[in-house]
């Protein structure tokens, strides 16, 4: 319940676009078209914690940079669940019980459906400039693929749970390699592991690791990927939320 | 000679009928102020423990032990082992956990219960406060779901019998989760923060929205003596059914209570220290003026012979013929205006100006219990003070010299 407050009490921080113009441009090559026009992709969610399992369907629908959702699918617990990160705002849409909940930006860095992801890891990925400012940027190998690495700070420090961000994009193509989310006293809160297989145009499996009281390992892997289908933007608005039912 | 003695004493005693009654009433009169307030305090403990914790918690309560084990698997079979025991009455599986409820009109946090309500009504009286509407049956469990919730909560979020209500949760499983309800009972208990905050649903929906692992959070029971909860709690900790499990009285489950009753056990302290203190004092003044006022006849009768054993023979058995008298009659009294009619009527606290509705769930009446070990104990420290006030005055009559005596005006 004090989580469930605790998103209603945060403080409106949306992320400026003026900053996005100033960043460095991580996502290039095929990652900048990627993100360039609207996708559907769906995955499976499996969530591991330490004595139980769960695995839950999801569907991505990306519209743009600043507007996209994902939906549950598959769990009858909480089917139809949309999550949805637009204009700066995260909100939950529960059609079953007919509850709109709407966060600050940064509810998008809380649980996404109770796994390791935040909504921002999969509906913000795309706006990684202007929800981070680069401090540095060097020439790296990682396990064996030619990395760029990138440490990132949020640019509302004081409403991010984050202090700094590690970010590993492969120097052919921009595909993600890997994420680091550390505290701002340096603890590791949190780690992504992506891996491609070439199959889709992005990659196929992502893997987090939590590290707080409750956290555990969450696999993300997608099975199809869309983006020859026009997306309504009226969806991807507070008010369309209801036609989700 | 004790039998002549006897006699003498007696007449004595009823020689001075003003001074013997008023000796009797004040011992009386002391001895029914200590039962009554015992009385009182005990029925306010007994009721506070039955209404109080009979209306959330429970006499006794098992849980998963360790914050890591939130669930307890197979809770039917923990209650039939808590039944087992002949001092539970009851036992309740339930799951328990917080919530944002959205109304009509407002949203709050809440506290929310997943009951049984067959098996709740055997641990608390909440199906008794039902005021609109009633808890469900099995068939009623169908998306939206039924929920009971309290009157002052339902006007706070502008809802009514059969509106709607939708409940938002974190699972076990950190996912946040969002189930529609409709209202099909509304509760009034009169204690303001569960009126205000708390709502019932049923237990597998419960279970189901927080992912619980097992079937419930915790079984409550409910005992048969509200105060023998901890010697029962400890002698299940000890069962081996109950083995991974913890089980707690509601002196650990609820330590404001627990603290609540120490510090009445330390007024109670304090306050018949000083109700002792009074009721001997005026024993001693009655007595000490009986004889002071008795000093030319105590030195007549020393003058003619009698020895000094027997003339205290004589006021010891002049005291114990009052302090008998007073101990029955007051007995006698307090048994029958607290338990024969302040028992069945209660003491309306509210028209002395106080009002403890959150405290007794709902009542500001307190109905006294008198208990046999608890007159006999009052009974005995009134004979007993009754004697020990004696030793002064006796061994100043004593060293009375019959001739000064005999010249006193009084």
């Amino acid at each position: 319940m004090t989580r469930v407050l605790f998103a209603f009490v945060w403080i409106y921080a949306a992320a400026s676009p003026l900053f996005a113009a100033d960043a460095p441009r991580m996502l290039d090559g095929a990652y900048a078209k990627l993100f360039a026009k609207p996708f559907t992709a769906t995955a499976s969610l499996a969530i591991r914690r330490q004595d139980w399992s769960r695995r839950i369907g999801v569907t991505v629908y990306y519209l743009d940079a600043r507007r996209a959702l994902a939906r549950l699918t598959g769990s009858q617990r909480d089917l139809g669940t949309v999550a949805l990160r637009s204009g700066g705002r995260v909100y939950l849409y529960f059609p079953r019980a007919e509850l709109l909940v709407g966060a600050p930006s940064a509810g998008g860095s809380l649980p996404l459906f109770g796994s390791d992801f935040t909504a921002d890891d999969l509906l913000a990925f795309g706006d990684l400039a202007g929800r981070f400012a680069v401090v540095s940027e060097s020439a790296e190998t990682l396990s064996g693929v030619p990395a760029r690495r990138y440490e990132l700070k949020p640019r509302e420090a004081k409403d991010s749970p984050y202090g700094l961000v590690k970010l590993w994009l492969s120097r052919d193509g921009g595909a993600p390699l890997r994420e680091e989310f550390r505290s701002p006293e340096g603890n590791l809160l949190r780690e992504i592991v992506v891996e491609s297989d070439g199959r889709l145009p992005l990659p196929t499996l992502w893997r987090a690791r939590g590290y707080g009281r409750k956290g555990g390992e969450s696999e993300l892997q997608f099975h199809s990927f869309d983006s020859g289908r026009p997306l309504d933007a009226e969806l991807f608005t507070v008010a369309g939320l209801r036609r989700w039912r | 000679m004790a039998l002549t003695l006897l006699r003498f004493a007696l007449r004595n005693v009823w020689r001075n009928r003003r001074r013997s009654l008023l000796t009797i009433a004040a011992m009386a009169g002391g001895l029914f102020v200590l039962v009554f307030l015992k009385g009182l305090q005990d029925g306010y403990v007994a009721q506070r423990l039955d209404r109080g914790l009979g209306l959330s918690l429970g006499h006794v309560v098992v849980r998963a032990a360790g914050p890591n084990a939130p669930g307890i698997p197979d809770a039917a079979n923990i209650a039939k082992a808590l039944l087992s025991d002949p001092s539970i009455a009851a036992a309740a599986p339930r799951v328990r956990f917080e919530a944002f409820a959205q109304g009509a009109d407002a949203s709050a946090g809440i506290s929310v219960a997943g009951v049984d309500p067959a098996a709740e009504a055997g641990v608390t009286w909440i199906s008794r406060a039902i005021v609109e509407g009633t808890f469900w049956d099995d068939k009623d469990v169908v998306e939206p779901y039924p929920i009971v919730v309290g009157r002052d909560l339902a006007r706070r979020l502008g809802v009514s019998l059969g509106g709607k209500i939708a409940l938002l949760v974190e699972g076990e499983d950190r996912a946040l989760i969002a189930e529609p309800f409709r209202v099909t009972g509304i509760f009034h208990t009169g204690a303001t923060l569960y009126d205000g905050g708390v709502a019932y649903v049923p237990r597998s929906i419960a279970a189901r929205m927080m992912l619980v692992r097992g079937d419930a959070t915790e079984v409550a029971a409910r005992v048969r003596d509200p105060l023998a909860a901890p010697d029962v709690a400890a002698r299940l900790a000890r069962d081996p059914r109950f083995a991974n499990l913890s089980v707690a009285s509601w002196r650990e489950a609820a330590p404001e209570m627990q603290e609540a009753m120490e510090v009445l056990r330390v007024m109670e302290l304090i306050r018949t220290g000083v109700l002792f203190a009074l009721v001997g004092l005026g024993i001693l003044n009655t007595i000490t003026m009986s004889l002071c006022e008795r000093r030319r006849e105590f030195g007549t009768l020393m003058a003619v012979g009698m020895a000094p054993e027997k003339l205290f023979t004589l006021l010891v058995l002049e005291v114990a013929v009052l302090a008998l008298a007073g101990v029955l009659l007051g007995v006698g009294g307090a048994f029958a205006v607290v338990t024969g009619w302040l028992g069945r009527t209660g003491v309306n606290v509210s028209a002395l100006g106080a009002s403890l509705p959150g405290a007794l769930a709902g009542t500001s009446v307190i109905y006294p219990i008198v208990t046999g070990e608890n007159l006999l104990l009052a009974g005995a420290w009134v004979l007993g003070i009754s004697f020990a006030v004696l030793i002064v005055p006796l061994y100043r009559i004593l060293r009375l010299d019959p001739a000064t005596a005999l010249r006193d005006r009084v």
